[in-house]
């Protein structure tokens, strides 16, 4: 417990110095700035920039706040995952690669120890820029467009919180199997559209993977329906667990 | 004296190439010890073995049943290629390497500081290990190789990849810890090994060819010899030419005014050779008794 705990500060460390910890919270924010502002000054940027004949009318509604948080959740969708995969895709092959897994590895450590303190770093690494992402995008919101009911944010950011953890879960466990970072970040980010995809083919049925915690969360502030995600949410629990499970004998694995 | 870890028949192989064939060996407490082959050897896949770092195919290693099953917590390692955070400074890794092998903070930082002074990096403590030089995180790595007292040090390679300088600094670390705690070091030169070590395991092909007391191995790898050489004149070559009638002789070889007396009695050879250069007034140049060298020795058993 206590080298678990040596490890975590050193995964923060390391996060801090090699720019980690700014450059992903960086991404998340911009991102949520761009689609509340996009949305409330849309018929500006269209009149400044498109060639209208004078007297044109532009009619382009408002979305409703909601609907706009809805979108930023969709927009980190694509390249806030594909950030959590790239910044994460080198966390346990790397280390392999360049030998300092074993320097960790030939000391009294346990794998999971080693394992378990990336995944806490992760965690927060992600919470944090999620978290500064998503509240700028509803600050903004709030201010340009109009405000959205809390609870309704907080609950699907949470569902979308722990939707990114599993891809980063994902990520990890990849990374402790594949020598290569770029085919790691691929398999977890390719498995995690597919999943994505898959759920959002089958409407009504295979509610219970774990891209449903994606959906329900933008559906939630979209539309304003709360569905149950209970089902997803345990698979997905389940789902973190196997792949710490693997990462662990990935990393058990560790050839010097 | 105690054996801290025996090896029987270990076997590791990689696919189809066996890199180590049923090695057998004992590691004996306060030893320092030289894991000596060329390259290819199964030198790195011993020590990897010994180090927790690989399971060997078959074969069993056993530790002394005084000490806790899990070897990692009284044995230091230094891989060949040490791998460092290049983001953190020498104290860092210092005390994170201290944290890991279970001290506590107060102790780690003490150890830190002392094992940096020795290491002679106490300047450079405060830099990022990516800026240092190759000699300076070879230091760095056997300082925090032994930051938590271990029984055994395991060292792979530690002064091949270093400048003279660099390899005078390690072997002299090494030679004040070997009081402390049994070295295990493997080195494809001999010269190193015989620089410190006690003990040789030679290895060649991944089998262990031999292993034995550095000493003994130096008495049977030839007898010794006695070499002199005298000032010209026609009164040394003489007296040289003389040598060759000495019960003690073995062996001469003489060319002019030197020569090369291989003997089993060197005590009584050299009272001889002494008086009577001294008796005839020979004027001697040198005067030098060796063995045949380990060198030889060595490359005989690889090729063989």
């Amino acid at each position: 417990m206590r080298k678990y705990g040596v490890l975590f500060a050193k995964e923060v460390r390391e996060a801090l110095r090699t720019g980690k910890l700014i450059w992903l919270p960086a991404v998340f924010v911009l991102m949520g700035l761009i689609q509340p502002i996009s949305a409330k000054f849309m018929p500006d940027i269209i009149a400044a920039a498109g060639n209208l004949p004078e007297g044109a009318v532009i009619q382009i509604p408002i979305p409703k706040p909601g609907e706009v948080l809805g979108q930023v959740l969709s927009q980190f969708g694509m390249i806030g995952m594909l950030a959590i995969c790239l910044a994460y895709m080198g966390t346990i092959s790397g280390e392999k690669r360049n030998g300092t897994a074993a320097w960790i590895l030939v000391k009294p450590v346990a794998p999971l120890a080693y394992v378990a303190s990336k995944w806490t770093a992760l965690c927060l690494t992600v919470g944090f820029s999620f978290a500064l992402g998503y509240g700028a995008a509803w600050y903004y919101t709030d201010l340009l467009i109009g405000s959205a009911d809390p609870a309704m944010v907080a609950v699907s950011g949470f569902l979308y919180y722990a939707w990114l953890v599993f891809v980063g879960t994902m990520t990890i466990a990849a990374s402790a199997w594949i020598r290569s970072p770029a085919g790691a970040a691929f398999s977890a980010f390719g498995l995690a559209l597919v999943l994505q995809l898959a759920r959002g083919l089958f409407e009504n049925r295979l509610t219970w993977l774990p891209a449903e915690l994606n959906s329900a969360a933008i559906r939630g502030l979209s539309a304003g329906e709360s569905s149950s995600w209970t089902t997803a949410a345990f698979v997905t629990a389940i789902g973190v667990l196997a792949l710490m499970t693997v990462a662990v004998k990935g990393a058990n694995a560790a050839r010097p | 004296m105690n054996n801290i870890l025996v090896a029987e028949n270990l076997s590791r192989s990689f696919g189809r190439t066996e890199a180590l064939r049923e090695a057998s060996f004992a590691i004996g407490e306060n030893r320092c010890i030289a894991l000596l082959g060329p390259n290819g050897a199964g030198k790195t896949t011993t020590l990897s073995i010994l180090a927790g770092l690989l399971e060997p195919s078959s074969g069993k290693l056993e530790a002394s049943g005084e000490l806790p099953g899990d070897r990692r917590r009284w044995m230091g390692f230094l891989p060949q290629h040490p791998a460092f955070f290049g983001w953190m400074t020498g104290r860092e890794t210092m005390l994170t390497a201290g944290r890991l092998c279970g001290l506590s903070a107060a102790e780690a930082a003490r150890r830190s500081e002392e094992l940096l002074e020795a290491a002679g990096l106490k300047d450079a403590a405060h830099r990022r290990v990516a800026g240092y030089s190759g000699g300076m995180k070879q230091r760095l790595g056997l300082a925090q190789a032994v930051i938590h007292s271990p029984r055994l040090l395991l060292l792979d390679e530690p002064v091949s990849a270093l400048d003279p300088i660099g390899r005078r600094d390690v072997l002299e670390m090494l030679a004040d810890w070997k009081q402390k705690m049994t070295v295990v070091l493997s080195t494809h030169v001999l010269h190193d090994a015989e620089q410190i070590c006690d003990e040789l395991i030679l290895m060649n092909k991944g089998r262990v060819v031999m292993q034995g007391g550095m000493e003994q191995l130096r008495q049977a790898a030839g007898k010794p010899f006695l070499r002199i050489v005298a000032e010209q004149s026609e009164n040394a070559s003489r007296w040289i030419a003389g040598l060759r009638e000495l019960p003690e002789s073995a062996r001469v070889d003489e060319e002019g005014c030197q020569c090369r007396i291989e003997t089993d009695h060197m005590d009584a050879l050299r009272d001889k050779v002494l008086r009577s250069a001294l008796d005839q007034g020979i004027k001697l140049t040198a005067f030098e008794i060796g063995r045949k060298s380990l060198e030889h020795w060595f490359m005989e058993a690889v090729r063989s």
